[in-house]
This record gives structure tokens, sequence and C-alpha cells, in this order.
């Protein structure tokens, strides 16, 4: 069993990774550019993911008031009526003071857009949070009943997510689908870099490579310097990938924040609950991705 | 001993549309310790022999033993342990530009996982050896054609192989320098400490037939003339 020198073998990889020079920094900034796209979409799909789950839980349904000032009797016989119902799992009811406090408890930073409201112009209304289970049908059943106004005439309005909740699983997959294929895109196109990195790697060392196949070298031997190389390769551009991508999505949330019609619709997670899922994933795609081309590469032009 | 029977070799050609034989039924024993010289025109299939004889390349048919082994049989993850019993000198010596003479001879053991300290006591001996030990230093550029040939010889001498092989060792060369390359290398030969086989591949056959060792003339293929003992 031979015995090799890891530090002899890694000093050669790199020497190997700086010899390469324009192509080593070609396929850098290319392998940067397709991580940080991927990451960028990654992102962004994950927000949206976060915000549609935000959008108040999907399987609720709101029901307005018609008046303001029922006695606590009448609500408590109201919440009695609707939890009885079939499928209600649960019932909220929110009094119209504790939906204003709570606006401006959310709008903290922007004081001045409910500062004209007090409790005597409020312009909430009471509402009964209901959140149901069972089937698509069993929910339109419950909906229909409370939009009774015979049953229910209490309530002015009923409001429901149903069909909301369905284009939203849908829109949810499409736009999986479409992230998963742009990625196999972007790894393809890596992949195929990688490929010819190595490649030019070979031609420059053919006359190593020749000796060191005549005197007895393992595959494992030839091929490591020029794998490793492709590791530096990887590792380099995910951590510029990771460093531009720490730049870009602070100037987008700070964009974001900076608008409050924007921001109140879209909120997005800071980077420092996600920035490890990042850089593993970047580090990962490229070192998989670096393997796979190089290991390719060396088995069609050198056969090991 | 390295022991061909009926071999023949064929490449697929992509221009002529079919096969060519670089080699064709060569049958051929060379004694362990022996010194040989495979000379011919270029084209004649020597650096063929070469490859055959390495296991770069596979006969298309016949039998083909080096040392007790089956070249055809051989599984692939033995090949590189054959092949450690090799010293390789080749026609344009292959030193790496970027590595100094020390670090050349050095790589050969590196290859094969041989310890640093090893390294250390072995190259500067063997350098010592080829009288080449004065430019350990210097990196290929900065050497004559004589101490490439020298520092490459080195290389493939690092080992302690049990046969080596020249794939024309004097090409470049002046008279003088060929000289004392082929005197070095047969000098290889008939060492009694160790019973190595030196194949010497030349298209040379004047200079090499000063030497009155076994030559082996190759022609389109085929061996065309034998003046040793042992062929078949």
């Amino acid at each position: 069993m031979r015995k090799y020198s890891l530090p002899y073998l890694l000093g050669r990889s790199f020497k190997g990774f700086s010899r390469n020079g324009f192509m080593s920094f070609a396929s850098v900034l290319i392998l940067t550019s397709c991580l940080l796209i991927s990451g960028c979409f990654g992102l962004l799909i994950y927000n949206l993911y976060v915000n549609l789950n935000e959008l108040d839980e999907l399987n609720e349904i709101v029901c307005i008031c018609r008046y303001d000032d029922f006695t606590e009797a009448e609500h408590k016989a109201l919440y009695d009526r609707i939890s009885s119902l079939e499928n209600v799992e649960e019932v909220q009811f929110t009094p119209r003071a504790e939906a204003l406090e709570k606006m401006r408890e959310k709008y903290a930073e922007h004081p001045q857009v409910l500062e004209r409201f007090a409790e005597d112009n409020n312009p909430f209304p009471d509402v009964y949070t209901i959140r149901y289970s069972g089937s698509e049908a069993q929910a339109t059943d419950l909906l229909f009943t409370l939009r009774n106004d015979k049953k229910f005439p209490e309530f002015k309005s009923v409001e429901d997510r149903i069909e909301t909740a369905n284009t939203l699983e849908k829109l949810k997959n499409t736009v999986l689908w479409i992230f998963i294929g742009f990625l196999l895109v972007l790894v393809f196109i890596s992949v195929v870099i990688i490929m010819n990195t190595v490649r030019m790697a070979i031609n420059s060392r053919s006359d190593e490579v020749e000796v060191m196949r005549y005197i007895g070298a393992t595959g494992w031997f030839i091929s490591f310097p020029f794998i490793f190389e492709t590791f530096f390769t990887g590792l380099i551009s995910a951590l510029i990938a990771f460093g531009a991508q720490i730049l870009i999505y602070d100037k987008t949330m700070q964009v974001i924040s900076s608008d409050i019609s924007v921001s109140g619709l879209i909120s997005f997670v800071p980077f420092s609950q996600v920035w490890y899922v990042v850089l593993l994933s970047f580090v990962g795609v490229a070192l998989l991705t670096c393997y796979i081309g190089s290991k390719i590469s060396l088995y069609k032009h050198i056969k090991v | 001993m390295i022991e061909f029977k009926n071999v023949t070799k064929t490449y697929n050609s992509v221009s002529r549309g079919r096969p060519v034989a670089a080699l064709t039924d060569i049958n051929l024993k060379i004694e362990d310790g022996e010194t040989v010289f495979f000379v011919g025109p270029s084209g004649a299939g020597k650096t063929t022999m070469m490859r055959l004889i390495t296991r770069m390349e596979t006969p298309t048919s016949g039998s083909l033993k080096v040392n007790g082994t089956d070249l055809r049989r051989i599984r692939p993850r033995r090949i590189p342990e054959f092949r450690s019993q090799f010293g390789v000198e080749f026609q344009d010596c292959k030193l790496f530009p970027k590595y100094n003479v020390y670090e050349n001879v050095a790589f050969a053991m590196r290859v094969l996982g041989m310890p640093n300290r090893i390294i250390k006591e072995r190259v500067p001996r063997v350098l010592a050896a080829m009288n080449i030990q004065h430019r350990a230093k210097h990196f290929p550029d900065q050497l004559s054609g004589g101490e490439k040939q020298r520092a490459a010889l080195a290389r493939a001498l690092v080992n302690n192989p049990k046969i080596l092989i020249a794939d024309e060792p004097t090409a470049g060369l002046d008279p003088k320098m060929s000289k004392d390359v082929l005197d070095l290398l047969v000098s290889l030969g008939s060492s009694t400490k160790h019973k190595r086989t030196v194949i010497i591949i030349t298209h040379e056959q004047a200079l090499a037939s000063a030497y009155g060792k076994r030559m082996i003339r190759f022609e389109n293929g085929r061996i065309a003339e034998d003046t040793g003992r042992a062929q078949e």
C-alpha cells in the first residue's frame, strides 16, 4: 500500500490551480455567477414561501360583524353558536380595539399611519376568526352556513381563502419546479465549464501525466491534483458568491424596508437566520459540481 | 524475462478507414539482465514495442509476458504496481520545466509514495551517479542536451527499476554526447550489482552496433534482424 504525502498532493493541486491562471479565473467567474443566480432565486423562493405562510393561516374564515355594539352576552352566544358548527376547530374573537392596537404594533416604525385613529373613530370592526378542518367541500359547506343571513345575521361579510389557498399552493409548486429546472441548467453549465478547465489542465500537463503513468502512478495519484484544483475553484467561487449574496440581500432589504407600501406587504427573512444554509449550499453545490466535472473529464481524457 | 509470442498490434485508422498494423507477428525473448538495442527507421514499430512492454497498450493478438505477468490478462488495478518495475527515459526527456532537476528526479519517487526521508537520501546519490549533482537546483531550460538526458536518466533510475527503457536517448545530441549517453546506458546494463534489463530504442544503427550488444532491427512492424541468442 503506497502512502502519499497529503501536503505534497495539496501543494501540487494548488500549483496547478495557479498555473492555470486565466482558465481558473474564468471558471471561478462562471461558477460564482451560477451560484449567485441560484442563490438569489432560491432565497426569493424561500421568502415567498415564508410570506405565503405568514398570510394568516389559509384554513381560516374571517367573519366581520355588522354592528360594533354587541353586548358581552350577545358575543358569548354568537361564539357558542359558531363553535358548535361542524368542522370548526377554533374560534377567536378579536375586538375592534385590539385590532387597532395590533396594527399600531405592526407599524410601530411608522406611527403617522394610524395616529389620527382613536377609540371613537376606530376603523376596524369586531371580527371572528374561525379555523376549520376537513375537505374543501366541507369548508365550502361551513362557509355557506356562515354566509346564511338567517342563521348568522350578525355578520356583515364572511371572507374565506379557500380559492386563494389552492392558487397559492399551485403557485408554490410551479415556482419550485421552475427553480429546480433552473438549478439543473446552471449545474449543467458549471459541470461543462469544469470539464473544460480540467481538459485544458490535462493538455497543459500531458507530459507529466504520461511520465506518471509509465512509472506506475495509481489513478488516484494522477487524478487527485486535478480534482483538488477544481475544489479550489469551487471553494473560492462559493466564498465569493456568498459575499456577493450578503451584499445583494442586504441591499434588497434596505430598498424594501425604506418603502412602507412594499414593506407592509412583504417581509424578508433576516440573512442572519439563513446564512449557514446559503453558505453550506454554495460550498456543497460547488464541490459536487467540481467533483462531477473533473471525474467525467479525467475519465474521458486520461481514463482514470 | 520479456516474452512476445506471435504478437500483433493494430490501430484503427480513422483516415484510412481500416485497421493499420503497427507490429505484426512478433516473437521475441529478452532475458533478465540483457541489454538490447531496438533499431530501425521511424514508424518501424519500436515505440509501439515499448508501449506494449509497459502495458500502455495491449496486443491485438498473441501473448506477451513480462516477468511472468501476462499483459493481456492483468487486472487494471494491478497495472500501476506492474509498471513500477520500469524506468523510462523519454525521447524528448519530458523533464518538467517548472521543477528543478532535484524535484524532477524526486517526482518519480513520489509517484510510488516513497517517504521524504528516503527521497532526500536517494536523489542526491543518483544525481551523483549520473554526474549531474552540481545541476540539482537548475531548471531544465538551464541544462545542455546531454545534461537533460542524464537528468532524465536519473529520474528513470531513481526507483531502481528492473527494466530500463530509453526511447531515442540520443535524439538531438551531437555525436560525442550521443556516445556518452549510450556508454552510460550500456554500463547500467552491464552492472553486476543490479541484474537490470536495458532496452535502448534508437534509429542510429551504426552507433548501436559499436557496442556489440544484442540488436533487434524493426522494419514495417516486423523483426527484420535479431543478432541475439535468445530469439525464438
